[in-house]
């Protein structure tokens, strides 16, 4: 098909053809649609703080074993502290993280949330507790963040450290 | 004492508005964002070559997408786009995820950035048709998706029944129109 924008009369032809038929969806998957909206948003950031990966550099006797590709990052900030070890894809465009934040000041109540974005999109979004470890998987295009909204409002943000510009 | 404005309903809300409201929570506002586009995201999903059942798991996944994504949906106009992007992305995944490799899969549907330009428009423009019949409103509104985008393909009995016009008005309903939408595709056109 063709980018060409059509003129009136060959949208009303492309109307009288059929071509503009689109299946739509059963009523039941509209109305698993609209209950969507008890997805929790993921909020904007108020204080970002940009922390920069190394490369994996995991070693001591016992710890984790980390591939040669991976990548990890620890630090710290007034909120807390965050761990974060990334796996570039293998093939489908699957990465894989692990994510484990320790809170400055952990009450039992308190939730960090943790962000997978890019662009405008969010692609995943969990809550973790004090020290409470996090592993998940998403096909996602390079050029990421992942973002950790601690307790106190701080955002860490950290960017794709395969593609950082 | 002068009454506050009421507030236009959601029907009548541009993207950008419509978002707005989905951001205070208001539910009719997400119910109609949901219809006006359900079709486009189905159709983009089936478009992809997965079968109806994904389908229906990338639907759902979308709209979650989009609700948890609502806050940073920086240009509410192209939600069209946002939503191509996204069904092309989930459906690719979610395919994946099965085992049920999408024939042809392309890193263009994961990389929203390499989205032919060419079938992008196609779709936005089809949405745009949408839009300008359901902004018609009226019998109009009600006629012309069942005659031009239902893919059962309704015989006139039925679109009688489902309009709510008797059958032999349909002709001269149509073609009225069918007007009234090439006033409107031509006062649009760039």
């Amino acid at each position: 098909m063709s980018a060409r924008r059509r003129s009136a009369q060959e949208w009303l032809d492309l109307l009288a053809q059929g071509g503009a038929r689109w299946k739509e969806p059963p009523e039941d998957l509209v109305s698993r649609a609209l209950g969507a909206r008890s997805e929790k948003r993921m909020p904007r950031a108020k204080r970002r703080r940009t922390v920069h990966w190394d490369a994996a550099d995991v070693r001591s006797p016992g710890g984790p074993s980390v591939a040669d590709d991976a990548k990890i990052v620890a630090g710290s900030c007034p909120g807390g502290e965050v761990s974060v070890l990334v796996h570039p894809p293998l093939q489908n465009a699957t990465w894989s993280f692990e994510a484990r934040i320790w809170f400055a000041e952990p009450d039992g109540t308190a939730r960090a949330i943790i962000g997978l974005v890019h662009d405008d999109h969010v692609l995943q979004r969990h809550e973790v507790a004090d020290g409470e470890m996090l592993r998940f998987e998403e096909i996602v295009p390079d050029g990421w963040s992942l973002e950790i909204h601690l307790p106190d409002g701080d955002t860490v943000v950290l960017d794709d450290p395969f593609h950082a510009e | 004492m002068a009454r506050a404005p009421s507030r236009p309903s959601p029907r009548d809300l541009d993207d950008p508005a419509l978002v707005a409201r989905c951001l205070e929570d208001d539910e009719r506002a997400w119910k109609t964002l949901v219809t006006r586009y359900r079709a486009l995201v189905y159709s983009t999903a089936l478009r992809t070559g997965i079968d109806d059942e994904t389908a229906g798991d990338v639907f759902q996944q979308v709209w979650i997408e989009l609700h948890r994504s609502l806050d940073r949906v920086r240009d509410a106009q192209a939600l069209p786009q946002w939503l191509i992007v996204t069904t092309r992305r989930v459906a690719y995944k979610i395919a994946t995820k099965n085992d049920r490799p999408v024939e042809g899969a392309l890193d263009e549907m994961v990389d929203p950035s390499a989205l032919p330009g060419d079938e992008l428009q196609e779709l936005q423009d089809l949405q745009r048709i949408r839009d300008h019949i359901e902004a018609l409103g009226g019998t109009c509104a009600r006629l012309l998706p069942l005659l031009f985008f239902d893919e059962r393909e309704p015989d006139y009995k039925k679109i009688s029944e489902t309009a709510g016009v008797a059958v032999g008005s349909i002709g001269p309903l149509r073609a009225r129109c069918l007007k009234r939408l090439r006033a409107r595709l031509e006062e649009q056109r760039p």
